[in-house]
């Protein structure tokens, strides 16, 4: 048993790389909408089906699958060993699937689904299977490793749901459709992007905040928080409404419970610090009380609108939001620490906010903010749709020209530091 | 809490330090470098000696135990010595009172320690327990005693 240094990780190139494919699938997603203002009007248009997954499949996975890269091995104290082409080629095969998949519901590419679903199937397997592989060592415990296990079974069961869709989709199996598609949403909106949200804010908020722990009851709740997704999914399947919703309000109160925790948690901070990443977490913690009480509207209602409230806030609000804050914390963390690690002439490094600047964050992060509000209004009001995207797409534009800025000055900084001698130090 | 469950006394001992780390990143923002100065000094002491319990105690016996002296001791010591670049860094900075580079030095050494952290938590400490098992509370008193020198 060896626990993982950092150097047992895979290279942080390879992260970034992740990241950056990972935004600009996003920016993808925002510019589809400015190209058909009338997609939020409902969520069977299928510019809004294309923008969904290429916002979910080519922006969210790909940034949260180079962050779990670096993450897992901590958390779990497990090497994933290095396997730059392979990695690469998991990540080649994911951004095509996606751009299939949207290709595929705008009717551009009739052979698409089946493509798509093969190529994604694939990718997104052996992401799960190597990431799971690592959380399932006897030697891997503690609460974060239990909960990123149910996280890792909610993608493959999502997974699972997305090709018996691409099965009715490409082939006509006679399935029912709508239960199937409102699974599927479910399961990778709470399962796997809320949950994984859940999992990684159960450790950050805590630790990288100086606040109290979760209640250990909060800790046991969340691992059970599968449970209601599949009596919902079955009662759907099997023609009980009324016990899908009673479902789907659980789900509703897990979150607003799991907001409210954070909220207080990260508003009593002892971190000593009222930064972006400050913020940024207040953010999540309000837009998960939001997130519950769209959702609560969504099944009490009978009314898409709130439906599609709940699906961007959860995409675009929590998923993408918590990106972002995320983001500008874990980039500049690991081009330090491998500056740090090359620095044997002990030269003076940027400080940690330094690499990103911390007034272009506050302005990114803001920006983001605006626009998934008028986003959310757009919902309401189509005329919105266009500046909405617009200002969304040049929000996630700011942010991959900042964080492409910090990491070609990590090449270029390492490759100096690597080149200069060694300090010796002057005997006492 | 017995000296048995060591694994709880330095897992707090880690939040202990977290918050004087906080504490610490507080003060200078405030400009009150006479305190921020006294709670480094109280931040390095209690940082230090906490390595020093796991280095002179904790890993030697784990590492007699199991046979594992290039495991996952040797990572943690190497973490370890990152960690005092660090506070020497952080030294530098709260001297010279500056309020940037206790902010940038005190944000780098907090992430390091919980990820640090979190590895010994999770798994160092429960194996290190396991292997101890009815000398649990004799290690747990040496580990104590180490770390309140």
């Amino acid at each position: 048993m060896v626990i993982a240094s950092t150097d047992a990780s895979p290279a942080p190139g390879i992260s970034f790389i992740h990241m950056l494919c990972g935004l600009a699938g996003m920016l993808a997603a925002a510019l589809l909408l400015l190209h058909e203002p009338m997609a939020l009007l409902t969520r069977w248009h299928p510019a809004t089906l294309a923008a969904v997954h290429l916002f979910a499949l080519g922006g969210l996975m790909p940034v949260m699958l180079g962050a779990l890269y670096q993450f897992v091995p901590v958390a779990s104290g497990l090497s994933l060993p290095r396997r730059g082409g392979f990695d690469y080629l998991i990540l080649a095969g994911l951004m095509a699937g996606a751009a299939l998949l949207a290709m595929a519901f705008l009717g551009l590419y009739a052979d698409g689904f089946l493509w798509a679903g093969s190529l994604l199937a694939v990718s997104l397997a052996t992401a799960a299977a190597r990431l799971l592989r690592a959380l399932w060592t006897p030697a891997a415990s503690g609460v974060l490793v239990g909960l990123l296990r149910a996280n890792g079974l909610a993608l493959v069961v999502t997974l699972i749901l997305g090709l018996l869709l691409v099965g009715v989709l490409a082939f006509g199996w006679p399935l029912p459709l709508v239960p199937l598609v409102d699974a599927h949403a479910l399961w990778a909106l709470a399962g796997w992007v809320g949950g994984l949200i859940v999992s990684v804010a159960t450790v950050v908020v805590p630790m990288f905040h100086v606040t109290d722990a979760y209640p250990a009851r909060w800790a046991r709740v969340a691992r059970l928080l599968p449970l209601p997704l599949l009596v919902g999914s079955l009662a759907l399947w099997g023609g009980w409404p009324v016990v899908a919703r009673i479902a789907w309000l659980l789900l509703a109160l897990a979150g607003a419970v799991f907001g409210g925790l954070t909220l207080r948690r990260v508003l009593a901070a002892r971190r000593g610090e009222r930064d972006a990443f400050h913020w940024g977490w207040c953010g999540v913690g309000v837009l998960c009380l939001a997130l519950a009480v769209a959702g609560g509207l969504a099944t009490l209602l009978d009314d898409a609108h709130w439906g599609m409230v709940f699906g961007l806030l959860a995409l675009a609000g929590l998923g993408g939001g918590t990106v972002s804050v995320m983001l500008y914390r874990i980039v500049p963390f690991l081009i330090w620490l491998h500056w740090q690690r090359a620095n044997k002439a002990r030269v003076r490094l940027p400080l940690l906010h330094q690499i990103v600047p911390e007034r272009d964050q506050r302005v990114q992060l803001m920006l983001e903010l605006a626009a998934v509000l008028l986003l959310l209004g757009a919902i309401f009001q189509p005329g919105l749709t266009q500046p909405a995207a617009l200002l969304y797409a040049a929000a996630k534009f700011l942010q991959i020209v900042l964080l492409a800025q910090a990491m070609r000055d990590f090449r270029q900084r390492l490759a100096l530091l690597r080149r200069l001698p060694p300090k010796v130090r002057a005997a006492p | 809490m017995s000296y048995a469950d060591f694994p709880a006394y330095l897992t707090a001992d880690h939040r202990h330090c977290d918050e004087q780390l906080g504490a610490l990143r507080k003060l200078a923002l405030a400009a009150d470098s006479a305190t921020a100065a006294q709670t480094f000094e109280a931040l390095n002491h209690d940082v230090l000696a906490h390595f020093a319990a796991e280095e002179e105690v904790l890993f030697p016996a784990f590492e007699s135990a199991t046979g594992m002296s290039c495991g996952p001791t040797q990572v943690m010591r190497m973490e370890h010595a990152e960690a005092r670049e660090l506070l020497a860094d952080l030294a530098e900075a709260v001297s010279g009172q500056d309020v940037d580079g206790v902010r940038g030095h005190g944000e780098a050494l907090l992430i390091l320690l919980q990820q640090h952290n979190m590895k010994e938590e999770n798994i160092l400490y429960p194996m290190a327990y396991n292997v101890a098992g009815a000398n649990a509370g004799e290690l747990g008193a040496r580990i104590a005693g180490r770390r309140q020198h």
